[in-house]
């Protein structure tokens, strides 16, 4: 693509007709951009790009909001595995003529349609690229290609620079999708529910038992109800019954009572001929009903947790030499202590080590806070979970196996009990004690009292009918759904179901520093004027030097440049002076007093590009707060949520931080490593906190944690653990769940209410004998609607900042 | 006032179907199984096994309602001594099964060789259709306790209700059929064909022997009508 190109794009987009130049929402992703045109760096250079490959019709197929660009367009990865997955799938086809490699493969970042009709046009731009089936349900794509001419590592590149990272497609991605099983069993069950009501009707309408037809119109209600009880009740019921052989009692259990009791029930008057039994119209009704629901429940967070790859290995792998002196690839998982590796570009050091290559920078940023780069010299132990941030690979000796590595303690799963289903368990099982005591007691008493075991089968059918949880297993899971969906809208994505109950507890907002409160890489003083002062071949030359660097500033650079120009970079070979900076020719990019000759102290601070020893441009970075931090946390602390800045980086670092964030300088506690994290948390009350982390050196405090989020979804390290995770360049989104959780809360509390007085009042029509099939087929609806509507009018609006 | 009626309704049919389904499991077990999505395969298994049962009762309805047309004309001839001997048709029907004779009555093989026309030439089509069609084409199955319920049927006296009963029978024998498609490897654990046959031969004389007690009236012992055979 050329220069020219890319400027007049972003003129012409710019001048569209009808196109707000400024608005609340980003021009690429759609989420709340805060008055500027777009909500990231990320955002405008991915929009730019989109528009100079000619695929701008993805505005038009995509959701009005989608995921922002995160960081992970930026750095580059290690592809080595896909190199390797490529040989293998055209080898196993060698022999075979004329059939074509295929491969599949896991995609991050896939939100909509338009993710799908994008990817599509990249691939078939791509040199030997065949059929490609994308399944944004599971985040997978299947890709077949000739052999020779495609080359899949490119290809992912060239996906990344879109913000879709590739990765290997795991086995747990191939599972089943619950919610695709789901629709498969609504589709079912709504026509056996539209077959029943069929058949059912006509005797609402005054069909007489003598039609020569009824026989065979109730017959086939049943068979249609029974199509249904297996093809959708027996989800519930398979789940109930699981549940407590477990020991647990959960909202599929009263729903499966409700079905089997209905059925039974209905069954017996169908097999004895008397119409005050049968309820095949409310079976079919209200399984579909529920398979609605669950449907709902179940989508909405299955889409986010989806939307990462699944198997995002926690380090790349590394290149071992064995005892022959040649190298070969291996897990991190698999280092034993005097192993030679080593690590590229990038990845990081997966156990302590002993450095052998000369010199490299590394950031112990993951495991320290530490947002500087430290030079390391050859002999000198290099921790694990440093990070390799110099252009070429770094050679070491491990110093311990993986086991005893303080990278693997860090990231070692852990599992955690679904602990905030606590309200709805208590509704659960008190809603099952309630009905199934009041089937029991009406049973008791109309037996007793009667004598009459039809009249009293038929009344128990009744209570279980029309107690039947509508408002648990519809209204309740839609709710899920809309504050989930408009949580999604403002840029925060929910992974786990059960996190709204824990969101009421929290207290307490624990942020980390570098990377949560921060931005991953420094910001790059007065951007516009800086890099609007340089000519084009400046710029080049900069897109040179800051290309596939994965330094902080390099990729700080990277990404102003970025978001503001297209550059193709100048050709050439780069070398880089370790701890200095890079350069390519005349060009230097680095330390001021290496990149060029400056005669005063003040001139030797900061970043410099020179052309042949003399300062072309100085590029100042800070590692300042996120764009709206200070903002948001004051409306935070003004809903009862005290702010914490919890950091490895010096106590100094962190309380100049606070101070810009107004925070009281007791609620800044730096010099903390990993293990000081999580016992802070657990003196300062980690039931009620809320741990914000994006590295390794957050993952003990993590575990300790209520509720734990993270604004990184590229690194692998805490994506796994976390509640949710957020996009974006601010911390909008925070105060957005809070607010989210709480309207929630407010309106379920309306929807138990309501069940409550609508169930006391229909059991006791039920209990006092006047319910019949006819009365139920309008209560159950009407109730339904009535919860639905509550939903939808409190939650009307809900996100919208 | 033909009785046979009576006796011969869709909860009788149901308890055959059920009875039966011992039998269905081991014979159209294996071809429901055959039907189902192997791993890897687009088509949904609830599906596929929602689809054949759905043409599979509406086979035997379609059959049930030509069975019970035809044979409408026939039986209004038959009334006065022979209406009353008629109930025990179904007595008959469950001692059969019992004692495992429906296993040998003759069979209608070329019906059999028409299903396996059918079942080749929809080799590689959809897998909901083919389950469709042989749902739907079960009925030409050589089976001889189909043979008998469709006899019964046929002289239920109209074609709404020899439809209603070929669709009770065909319900009675979902439930067992459905969990054998879906959850195979279970069945085969749990049912060996030994364990089937004592099943169903023991659960066979049961209805033989209720019923008989229902019907002893017609022997002219003390008891109820035939017309009460079942509760109303």
């Amino acid at each position: 693509m050329s220069l020219s190109v890319l400027e007049n794009v972003a003129e012409t987009s710019a001048a569209k007709p009808g196109a707000p130049v400024r608005s609340r929402s980003c021009r690429h992703c759609g989420a709340d951009s805060k008055d500027e045109e777009f909500c990231c760096a990320g955002c405008a250079y991915v929009f730019r790009l989109i528009h100079a490959e000619g695929l701008e019709a993805y505005y038009r197929i995509k959701d009005d909001v989608t995921a922002p660009a995160d960081s992970a367009i930026g750095p580059s990865r290690d592809y080595g595995w896909l190199r390797a997955r490529q040989a293998e799938a055209e080898d196993e086809v060698k022999a075979i003529d004329g059939r074509a490699p295929r491969l599949t493969l896991a995609v991050q970042g896939l939100s909509c349609a338009g993710c799908g009709w994008l990817i599509e046009r990249l691939f078939q731009k791509a040199p030997g690229a065949g059929r490609i089936e994308i399944d944004a349900a599971r985040g997978l794509m299947r890709l077949r290609w000739t052999a020779g001419e495609f080359d899949a590592v490119a290809w992912a590149e060239m996906l990344q620079r879109f913000n879709y990272v590739v990765g290997p497609a795991g086995a747990v991605s191939e599972a089943p999708v619950q919610r695709n099983d789901l629709t498969r069993r609504i589709g079912l069950c709504g026509a056996f529910a539209m077959n029943i009501m069929l058949f059912t009707l006509p005797a609402y309408f005054g069909m007489e038992e003598t039609f020569a037809y009824a026989g065979l119109f109730g017959t086939l209600a049943l068979a249609f109800a029974t199509l249904s009880v297996l093809a959708g009740g027996g989800y519930f019921v398979g789940r109930a019954v699981r549940a407590l052989r477990e020991g647990a009692v959960h909202i599929d259990l009263p729903i499966a009572i409700g079905i089997v009791g209905a059925y039974v029930g209905s069954f017996y008057g169908w097999a004895s001929g008397q119409a005050a039994y049968q309820y095949f119209d409310f079976v079919g009704t209200f399984i579909l009903l529920m398979l609605v629901g669950r449907w709902a429940q179940v989508g909405a967070v299955e889409r986010n947790q989806r939307r990462l790859l699944r198997e995002q290995p926690m380090t790349p792998p590394v290149r071992v030499r064995g005892a022959d002196g040649t190298w070969r690839d291996a897990a991190a998982d698999t280092l034993r202590a005097g192993d030679r590796f080593a690590v590229g570009s990038g990845a990081t050091v997966p156990v302590e080590a002993t450095l052998e290559s000369a010199e490299a920078a590394l950031s112990l940023a993951w495991i320290n806070g530490e947002s500087e780069p430290k030079v390391f010299r050859a002999g000198q132990t290099v921790p694990a979970g440093a990070e390799n941030v110099t252009r070429g690979a770094l050679e070491l000796t491990a110093r311990q196996g993986w086991e005893t590595s303080l990278l693997a303690e860090l990231l070692q799963p852990v599992e955690r009990a679904d602990a905030g289903q606590g309200v709805i368990d208590r509704v659960v099982r008190g809603y099952v004690i309630g009905i199934v005591g009041l089937a029991l007691a009406a049973a008791v008493a109309w037996g007793w009292r009667t004598g009459d075991l039809q009249r009293t089968g038929a009344i128990v059918t009744a209570v279980l009918v029309v107690s039947c949880p509508c408002a648990l297993g519809l209204a309740w899971p839609l709710a899920d759904e809309i504050a989930t969906v408009a949580l999604r809208r403002r840029g925060v994505f929910l992974r786990r179901g059960d996190v709204w109950t824990r969101l009421a507890k929290v207290r307490r907002l624990v942020f980390d520093k570098t990377g949560t409160l921060t931005m991953e890489t420094p910001a790059l003083q007065d951007a516009d004027a800086v890099l609007g002062a340089l000519s084009d071949d400046e710029r080049a030359a900069v897109a040179a030097l800051v290309r596939d660097n994965p330094h902080p500033v390099a990729r700080a650079l990277q990404e102003a440049l970025l978001a503001r120009y297209a550059v193709t970079p100048l050709a050439g070979e780069l070398e880089e002076t370790i701890g200095e900076g890079v350069s390519l020719g005349p060009w230097r990019l680095g330390r001021a007093g290496w990149a060029a000759e400056t005669s005063s102290s003040a001139g030797n601070r900061g970043t410099v590009l020179s052309w042949g020893g003399q300062v072309v441009a100085r590029f100042e970075f800070v590692d300042e707060a996120r764009v709206d931090a200070a903002q948001e946390l004051a409306a935070l602390e003004s809903r009862g949520l005290a702010a914490y800045v919890l950091s490895g980086d010096a106590q100094a670092k962190v309380s100049a931080l606070a101070a810009q964030l107004d925070l009281p300088a007791d609620r800044a506690v730096g010099d903390q490593s990993p293990r000081d994290k999580a016992a802070w948390l657990e003196r300062n009350g980690a039931e009620h906190a809320t741990m914000l982390g994006d590295g390794a050196n957050d993952s003990l405090a993590f575990d300790r944690a209520l509720v734990r989020g993270t604004p990184v979804i590229h690194r692998g390290a805490l994506e796994a653990k976390a509640d949710f995770y957020y996009l974006g360049r601010g911390i909008g989104g925070l105060r957005a769940l809070f607010e989210v959780a709480e309207q929630r809360r407010r309106v379920l509390a309306a929807l138990i209410g309501f069940s409550v007085v609508y169930n006391l009042a229909a059991v006791a029509v039920a209990l006092a004998g006047a319910m019949n099939p006819l009365l139920a087929a309008v209560l159950m609806p009407a109730s339904s609607l009535v919860t639905l509507a509550i939903v939808g009018t409190g939650l009307r609006g809900v996100g919208r900042g | 006032m033909f009785e046979f009626a009576s006796i011969n309704t869709p909860a009788a049919a149901l308890i055959a179907g059920l009875v039966t389904s011992l039998h269905c499991a081991g014979m159209c077990g294996p071809l429901a199984c055959m039907l189902a999505p192997a791993r890897g395969e687009r088509a949904d298994a609830t599906t596929v096994n929602a689809v054949y049962q759905v043409a599979r009762l509406a086979g035997y309805t379609t059959l049930g309602l030509l069975a019970g047309g035809l044979g409408a004309v026939p039986i209004s001839w038959l009334q006065g001594p022979w209406a009353l001997a008629l109930p025990w048709v179904v007595v008959l029907f469950f001692v059969l099964v019992a004692l495992r004779i429906d296993q040998r009555l003759p069979r209608m093989i070329w019906l059999a060789r028409l299903q396996l026309k059918v079942q080749a030439k929809l080799r590689g089509q959809p897998r909901v259709l083919v389950a469709g069609a042989m749902g739907a084409l079960t009925p030409l199955l050589p089976c001889g306790p189909l043979y008998f319920l469709v006899a019964i049927a046929a002289v239920s006296g109209s074609a709404a209700r020899g439809a209603e009963f070929m669709l009770a029978f065909g319900l009675g024998t979902l439930p067992l059929l459905w969990l054998a498609q879906a959850n195979l490897g279970w069945v085969r654990r749990h049912m060996s064909p030994r364990n089937l046959a004592r099943f169903q031969t023991g659960l066979a004389l049961l209805a033989a022997v209720v019923i008989s007690w229902r019907l002893r009236a017609t022997l002219g012992f003390d008891g109820p009508a035939v017309g009460d055979f079942l509760c109303h």
